[in-house]
């Protein structure tokens, strides 16, 4: 199923995505080919059980999507959907026709209408739905808004120019709103989102490391390929070990899919895989030299895209110190038990 | 150039089960360890530990029941040695015997050697070390010049190896050395041979390292008798199976929890009141071993499998060993603890053991360099 779906996305995404359709992109156009090929293909629907109409893979399974959507910088809302219809399923709400994506913020539930500001919400005025959650007291609940409905949306880019818009609600009243189920609680979605960001940072990490790699081979200084110098070689092996190191490390992630607030597998992903966005970038970069800096030469649209993404649903400073706080409560003793099981034996 | 990308295997209940077991045996065993003793790591030497481990049936896991092994699969054996790793058990006494020896003479040993040296490394009762470097021969290892020449009683030594972690306490030592002379293929006319090092004319110094402890070693080979069948494998191919044993030696979680120990004194010192900057550290502490850890444990799965994951396990000992060197930097950094030998205080000791011994990190098994240009290597890039 994972080679399967690998294969699908590569499949549509080299035949949709351009340099051209990048810079369309950059510029607010909306590549609504690209995205009927996508809903077509049933990839958001991949976290879906089958009797609501989705494919029913498991998130192992879905991991290439969100891997490749990275490696493609896919300038799409995919993986937000993606995750957006798993929430939606797993409270039992039937996954609407259309773009659906999601937000980390929490509203405020009060007699069935929600209030509050959805602030980063990527693709917001893009997409026909957002998935939030909305308290009441000490209880969360999954809800599905219509981004129209919103008294107010301000558009927002990150340094990849992808919308990260704030939707403002007034006693909105939600589409759909379920209780969530005992296995999420009220991080669900920022873990979800951070889960997403983990893989599709790797995606691009592969990416730049074989860009770089074939940059280094046919860039010539000293009359022979900078490639040969092993001042270059060593650098491209230390972006490789980053690459491999977040590819792993969210790999593992969505293969333990564990949401429980005690577990850290995806807070580590975050954490390691936005930190080898900084390396890896770096890195990238200093290998390319000039021709890297340029808008012609396409480096920027994967480095532009892990600049944001690492920041994006959880810092790695946040994930750490949420992981950090977790082990100073707990005791030295509850350290090596939390990485060799699940998680901590109380909420981090 | 295509990136081989490691995917995650998770250990199998089976192996799963074990885990409780050991740490219940250390608990009785070792928990009045001090915290400085327990940074040690795999550099605590202790034999009636070994032997202990053997009775408990926990030394060569995956060699099969025939040699006194116990016929387990490879995650078996990893849930062992991490948690023997995490709670800073002496495991130096059998550590390579274990971790290579025992593997490289099942693989490619006669059977009468396997029968006569690997039944006693199960049982915790014969060491080994590996005699790799030698004075001249460092990184560059295809330049050895310790040779074995053959005689009417079979191979007569001479030479020098050097950094011989443990041969002061090991029985044997499985060495590298030149069978032939040199010729234009610098990896030709080497082969691996097993000294028994009581043998006459084998002299072992101890050299006394930074933290004044004496761990490694010089050992000199003067006219060495050894027997016809002093060779491992076959009379030429020692080079290609050095290069072999290279997964197992560098993938394991001794090469990322070297540190482990700092890690816990600094979270106990810091405690509940701990500020942001401490949390935040602690934090990335704990993902990055977690991570190192998941790649270690898919590295296992190849081995399993009976691949060879030289290039990953390349990558796990490189970014291992630059993360163990830089925790106790970490733990440095972010609390006011000065370093003391001895003062009571186990988070002083501990940091003054690991910075002095943190530069050896990424020397022993093969420098950053070394690891770096076989990954290069690994991607076409040279």
């Amino acid at each position: 199923m994972r080679n399967l779906f690998a294969q699908t996305a590569e499949k549509i995404f080299e035949h949709q995505i351009s340099t051209a359709l990048r810079e369309e992109a950059d510029e607010g156009i909306w590549p609504e080919k690209l995205w009927r090929e996508i809903s077509e293909s049933g990839l958001t629907m991949a976290l879906v059980r089958e009797a609501a109409g989705g494919v029913n893979a498991s998130f192992g399974e879905s991991f290439s999507i969100a891997l490749v959507a990275g490696k493609f910088a896919a300038p799409v809302p995919l993986v937000e959907n993606m995750i957006a219809n798993y929430f939606l399923d797993q409270c039992s709400i039937e996954c609407p026709a259309g773009v659906t994506t999601l937000s980390k913020e929490v509203l405020i539930l009060a007699q069935g209408n929600v209030s509050g500001s959805l602030a980063d919400v990527p693709f917001g005025v893009k997409s026909d739905y957002i998935v939030s959650l909305a308290q009441h007291g000490h209880a969360s609940h999954l809800v599905l808004l219509k981004s129209s409905d919103a008294v107010s949306a301000k558009k927002r880019l990150n340094m990849a120019r992808e919308p990260r818009d704030t939707l403002t609600f007034d006693e909105t009243s939600p589409v759909a709103i379920a209780p969530l189920p005992s296995h999420l609680d009220g991080t669900a979605l920022l873990r979800g989102g951070a889960l997403m960001r983990s893989a599709q940072i790797s995606g691009a990490l592969e990416e730049i490391t074989n860009m770089t790699a074939q940059y280094a081979g046919e860039r010539e200084q000293f009359g022979r390929p900078i490639v040969k110098f092993q001042a270059i070689q060593q650098l491209i092996a230390q972006l490789a070990e980053q690459s491999v190191l977040a590819h792993t490390s969210a790999d593992r992630a969505f293969h333990d899919a564990d949401f429980n607030p005690n577990s850290i597998s995806i807070p580590v992903a975050k954490i390691i895989s936005s930190e080898s966005a900084s390396l890896g970038s770096a890195l990238a970069h200093s290998i390319h030299g000039a021709i890297g800096f340029t808008h012609e030469y396409s480096l920027h649209f994967f480095t532009r895209r892990l600049w944001s993404w690492r920041a994006e649903f959880g810092t790695a400073t946040y994930w750490a110190d949420q992981l950090g706080n977790a082990a100073c409560r707990q005791g030295a003793d509850s350290i090596w038990p939390a990485i060799t099981g699940h998680g901590f034996a109380e909420q981090i | 150039m295509l990136l081989p990308q490691l995917d995650y295997v998770a250990i199998p209940d089976e192996a799963e089960t074990l885990r409780q077991q050991v740490r219940d045996f250390l608990t009785t065993r070792i928990s009045s360890r001090s915290a400085r003793d327990q940074a040690y790591s795999w550099s605590g030497y202790d034999p009636e530990f070994s032997k202990a481990l053997g009775k408990k049936r926990w030394l060569g896991l995956t060699i099969p029941k025939k040699y006194g092994g116990q016929d387990m699969s490879a995650y078996a054996r990893y849930v062992i040695i991490e948690e023997l790793l995490a709670a800073g058990a002496p495991v130096a006494a059998h550590w390579i015997a274990d971790r290579q020896s025992a593997p490289l003479i099942l693989k490619f040993g006669s059977e009468e050697q396997r029968l006569k040296y690997i039944p006693p490394i199960c049982k915790g009762e014969s060491y080994f070390c590996i005699g790799m470097s030698e004075p001249n021969s460092g990184s560059d290892l295809a330049s050895i010049r310790t040779k074995a020449e053959k005689n009417e009683k079979g191979w007569c030594l001479n030479g020098q190896k050097v950094w011989t972690t443990g041969a002061h306490n090991c029985h044997y030592m499985i060495a590298l050395v030149r069978t032939s002379p040199p010729s234009e293929n610098r990896h030709a006319g080497m082969s691996q041979v097993i000294i028994d090092l009581n043998l006459p004319g084998v002299s072992i110094r101890p050299i006394k390292d930074i933290a004044g402890d004496a761990h490694f070693n010089e050992v000199i080979f003067e006219d060495v008798q050894l027997a016809s069948d002093a060779i491992i494998g076959e009379e030429g191919k020692g080079w290609q199976q050095v290069m072999a044993e290279l997964a197992f030696e560098r993938s394991g979680p001794e090469r990322f929890l070297s540190s482990i120990a700092v890690l816990n004194t600094l979270t106990d010192a810091v405690g509940k009141d701990a500020n942001a900057l401490q949390r935040r550290e602690i934090g990335r502490i704990i993902a990055k071993t977690h991570a190192l850890r998941s790649m270690s444990i898919a590295i296992t799965s190849k081995l399993e499998e009976g691949e060879n994951p030289t290039w990953h396990a390349s990558c796990v000992k490189d970014m291992g060993n630059a993360f163990e060197q830089e925790i106790p930097e970490i733990a440095q950094s972010v609390l006011d603890t000065e370093p003391r030998i001895e003062s009571g205080n186990p988070h002083a000791e501990v940091l003054a053991y690991l910075i002095q011994t943190a530069p050896s990190f990424s020397l022993r098994g093969g420098t950053k360099e070394i690891l770096r240009g076989i990954i290069a290597r690994g991607l076409g890039l040279r």
